[in-house]
């Protein structure tokens, strides 16, 4: 007699398969039953698309659901690492200390840069602009945000942000996809994986960079990337020029007029391929021509701003017309979220400043500031705010001291991945607070440390996503966008 | 040294299975092929009762070692006995060696299958078969019908805690058939016991076993799940395992805090705790799988409503025209429907609303309801958040508004409704929050925005 199990689910029972960082089929399967994903199986299966689903999303969507406090996500990047100084972090305490040399108690030793290791001393530069508290909460914002600060009383601001990585590709990989090292799904594709699209006639990801930032840090595909996931869960970059998405409008001298028919044989085509193969590629493969298909006239139609009221240019700010600018892609975004799009991510460059920070911050502040609370009203005023959560943050903070020579009017800062500031607004989060707390040169974290797996995790709750469930294995191993670290940071929940 | 000699038993007991059974196929050969091999029948009867005498000695003295409950292997034994008597009267008695022969074979089948049973768990044999099925099922590479779903769905357990003591009721006899044998009054291994409450929460050689709230961090639950070869694993490999039902009620207690649920203080923290790591009981009976799928099949999206259990949201993005077909696919669900979103419809009849009496929150902005839909909307007794933001609205709707009794939240920012009929709302309902949509910016005050020198 053998190795007999009384159950012959033994060896992968869900919780060992959790203790590996994983989960296996069994327990969707068990947790379906429990929760409440049975309907997002159940859609799936119905669903004309069901054939492009492979067998472990259709199970995936079945994730038990925390009740989901939100809907969707607009997650504005603000790439390049804004300095917490001039934005959100007060601290009065520097103006006294302008031009001295950082603590060693303050710094203990840390390892900086290559950029300022070599400076002879590392002069405290206090922040060029003023704060005033807002609101009814009376947050501290900065005076480069007097839009945003008209906005405070909605949003929750983490000061107590935190990563590993102090400079930008490994950062924004790191929280885009919550591994340092390129390869893994970005996180509006874990989202697109666990909970499909709302929409069926979008994709359930989309992503819009910037054209009017300074493009001073790259930002690659990559970045919105699928990773190992069915590739149909990539984020779909719309862009400003006459094809928002490349590629997706029909050839010139053809018009289109058997298209689906054409589609539908090649379908069966594929198929038929999927069959001798099972390549879930091939799913996806079916999948995206049939996306691509419906968004041939969806696109067009959210794309589309001109039905939009003068008021609501108004209120974006006056670059809301030009194409292509933050602005406007805050106001596309509000159509997309209107369309029940889950994921949408803003990328906004220009916001490293080694130098002359003074200067240049405000034009990038000018370029956001109003757009962003914009789209907070706007959202509000739908009744929309309440299902939608806002993210609004970069890859790292920078640091209390001037890279480069202090001047009156001007200093520079470097990276600084120990505490950052970023916001949370809308859906599930605590409207009208602040988290977290840093020591008097924002140096340090005092109170209520975030890292930005905590924040992954926190992101993943408010969308009904247990972030320890949502797992992918590949190649042998089982990836989760919170790899094995991550804990929900219940005290910015609502 | 006695201890040792039962440990023989799982070994010894492979002999006379095989040694008898082989007798047994020799003595029906030799008759039917009339040879005479009776010989090496007799030496094999010989061995094979000598074995099963072995086996079941060896059995005895394993069932008083006290790692078995008393009782639990009587069956086996009295068949074990019975084979081993059997197997000699077959030796000693030629004459009917056919008919004792058969005897025999089914003896040796049922002791081994009872002895199976001591040591893999009941249903073993069935059971795999049983729950192997759908799983099957799921290879197939897509799972496109309905009939798969449901099936896939009927395979699954759900594990609930009953009645208001759990451990009593459900844990502990769990522990006392599978590991009290081990860690009781009897014996201590890894200084642990499990048979009261105070000793669960002592530990054991390695310290506590238990944290309330968190299965993963217990001994007593993350052992039971380690593959049965690890040397931790619970109980240890070979003797009788957990299923995953029983697991999982260990894990679902731990998680609801462990309550040993004899102080009512305790009880009371138990709930509050189960409260945010259960499901809640439901007080809406969940939707069926049939009536999601139905809804689904229509196109219409579904997710679970915030902050409710069992409670539904439907949006109707993917709808083309909202006729009787689509409203007949949500039929079954009208008690869980807490809110539908109809943004932006031009073809709503309110009338197909109403059977959804939960209803809390109802989308309809930029559609094409009017007053007068407003006084059907009133009949639902529960709605609380009513979007009705760029929608014909005026005046003439207040009267119903007003009288929506549940309402709490309204949205009306570009609707019809004038300022004054705004200030008679508000007036008339303080305790709705009305969301007018009016926000315009201050300009910012640029002399601040120069940086400080
Ligand atoms: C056949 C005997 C046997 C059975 C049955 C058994 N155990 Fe054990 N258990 C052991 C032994 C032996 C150890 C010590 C293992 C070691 O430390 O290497 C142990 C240790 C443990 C420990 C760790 C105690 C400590 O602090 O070191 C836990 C927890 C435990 N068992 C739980 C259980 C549970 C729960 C069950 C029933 C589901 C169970 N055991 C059934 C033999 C058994």
């Amino acid at each position: 007699m053998g190795h007999q199990h009384t159950d012959p689910f033994r060896l992968s029972h869900p919780d060992l398969e959790k203790l590996n960082w994983g989960l296996d089929r069994r327990d969707f399967l068990k947790k379906t039953a429990m929760g409440f994903g049975a309907i997002a199986l159940n859609g799936l299966l119905a669903s004309h698309q069901a054939q492009g689903q492979s067998l472990e999303q259709q199970i995936m969507s079945a994730l038990p659901r925390i009740a989901p406090k939100a809907k969707r996500v607009v997650y504005l990047f603000m790439s390049g690492g804004p300095s917490q100084f001039e934005t959100w972090d007060y601290k009065p305490e520097l103006t006294k200390r302008m031009g001295q040399d950082l603590p060693d108690s303050i710094r203990k030793g840390q390892r900086l840069t290559g950029m300022s290791a070599n400076q002879a001393i590392l002069p405290v530069a206090a922040s060029a602009y003023g704060f005033r508290q807002y609101g009814q909460s009376q947050t501290w914002v900065s005076d480069l945000l007097p839009y945003t600060a008209q906005v405070v009383d909605e949003l929750c601001v983490i000061k107590s942000m935190f990563t590993e990585q102090i400079n930008h590709d490994p950062a924004i990989t790191f929280f885009q996809t919550g591994h340092q090292l390129p390869g893994r799904p970005s996180i509006g594709s874990w989202l697109s994986y666990g909970l499909g699209s709302e929409n069926q006639n979008l994709p359930a990801f989309i992503v819009m960079v910037s054209k009017d930032a300074s493009k001073d840090q790259p930002l690659y595909a990559r970045l919105w990337g699928n990773g190992f996931l069915p590739s149909e869960h990539q984020g779909v970059q719309f862009r400003s020029s006459k094809d928002p998405v490349l590629f997706l409008s029909n050839p010139e001298g053809y018009d289109g007029k058997d298209r689906q028919e054409m589609l539908e044989y090649l379908k069966q085509l594929n198929q038929l391929q999927n069959e001798s193969w099972g390549d879930p590629e091939v799913d996806a493969r079916i999948a995206q021509y049939e996306m691509a298909f419906k968004m041939q006239t969806s696109v067009p139609e959210v794309m589309d701003v001109s039905d939009e009221p003068q008021e609501v240019f108004d209120l974006y700010g006056p670059n809301s017309r030009d194409k292509g600018s933050f602005a406007a892609n805050c106001l596309l975004a509000r159509k997309l979220l209107e369309k029940d799009v889950r994921f949408v991510q803003l990328y906004h460059q220009g916001w490293d400043h080694h130098d002359s920070l003074p200067k240049n911050i405000v034009n990038q502040c000018k370029q956001t500031d109003q757009a962003t609370a914009a789209l907070i009203m706007d959202l509000k005023r739908r009744g929309m705010l309440e299902d939608t959560l806002v993210i609004w943050g970069g890859e790292f903070g920078r640091t209390v001291y001037s890279q480069g020579k202090l001047s009156p009017t001007g200093y520079g800062r470097d990276h600084h991945p120990k505490c950052f500031s970023m916001w949370m607004a809308g859906a599930g989060v605590k409207a009208g607070t602040t988290f977290g707390q840093t020591d008097d040169f924002s140096y340090n974290i005092v109170k209520d440390p975030v890292h930005v797996h905590d924040f992954q995790a926190t992101l993943l709750h408010l969308m009904g996503i247990d972030h320890e469930q949502l797992v992918y294995k590949y190649q042998g191993r089982r990836f989760r966008l919170t790899d094995v670290h991550g804990k929900l940071v219940k005290g910015i929940l609502a | 040294m006695i201890d040792l000699l039962g440990h023989f038993h799982p070994f010894l007991v492979h002999f006379p299975i095989g040694i008898l059974v082989l007798a047994c196929v020799m003595i029906w050969l030799q008759a039917i092929r009339k040879t005479e091999t009776q010989s090496s029948i007799s030496i094999l009867l010989l061995l094979g009762t000598i074995a099963a005498i072995l086996a079941a000695i060896s059995g005895f003295l394993l069932s008083n070692s006290g790692e078995y409950e008393k009782g639990d292997g009587l069956a086996h034994q009295w068949w074990g006995i019975g084979t081993s008597i059997c197997a000699i009267i077959l030796y000693f008695f030629q004459a009917y060696q056919k008919i004792i022969s058969l005897v025999l074979l089914i003896a040796i089948a049922i002791t081994g299958h009872l002895g199976g049973e001591l040591t893999y768990g009941s249903n073993y044999l069935f059971a795999s078969k049983k729950t192997n099925s759908p799983v099957k099922k799921l290879s197939l590479s897509t799972i496109d019908t309905i009939q798969q779903k449901v099936e896939l769905d009927t395979a699954i357990e759900v594990v609930r805690m009953k009645g208001n003591n759990p451990f009593e009721q459900e844990v502990l006899p769990i522990l006392k058939s599978h590991c009290f044998q081990c860690h009781s009054s009897k014996k201590q291994k890894g200084k642990l016991r499990l048979d009261t409450k105070t000793f669960i929460k002592k530990g054991g050689k390695e310290g506590l076993i238990l944290h309330a709230g968190n299965p993963l961090k217990s001994h007593l639950y993350s052992y039971l799940i380690l593959p049965e070869d690890d040397d931790l694993h619970m109980p240890p490999e070979g003797k009788k395992q957990l299923n995953s039902r029983q697991i999982d009620i260990i894990k679902r207690w731990i998680e609801m805090g462990a309550p040993f649920g004899e102080s009512e203080a305790e009880s009371l923290h138990a709930t509050v705790k189960s409260l945010h790591a259960m499901p809640l009981p439901l007080p809406i009976k969940p939707a069926s799988d049939e009536a999601l799928l139905e809804a689904k099949k229509q196109g219409i999206s579904i997710s679970p409503y915030p902050s409710s259990n069992g409670g539904l949201s439907l949006n109707f993005v993917n709808i083309k025209r909202l006729d009787p077909k689509v409203w007949q696919a949500t039929s079954a669900l009208q008690k869980q429907v807490l809110q539908i979103k109809l943004s932006k419809r031009q073809d709503i009849q309110v009338e197909d609303l109403l059977n959804f009496k939960n209803l809390q929150q109802l989308n309809l902005e930029q559609s094409n309801v009017q007053d007068a839909d407003l006084e059907h909307l009133g009949q639902l007794p529960h709605l609380s958040q009513l979007n009705l933001y760029g929608t014909g609205i005026s005046d003439q709707g207040i009267k119903a508004i007003v009288a929506m009794k549940a309402l709490k939240v309204l949205y009306i920012w570009q609707s019809k409704l004038s300022q004054e009929g705004l200030q008679r709302l508000k007036t008339a309902r303080p305790d709705v929050s009305i969301v007018e949509g009016k926000f315009q910016f201050s300009p910012p005050d640029t002399n601040r925005l120069k940086a400080i020198k």
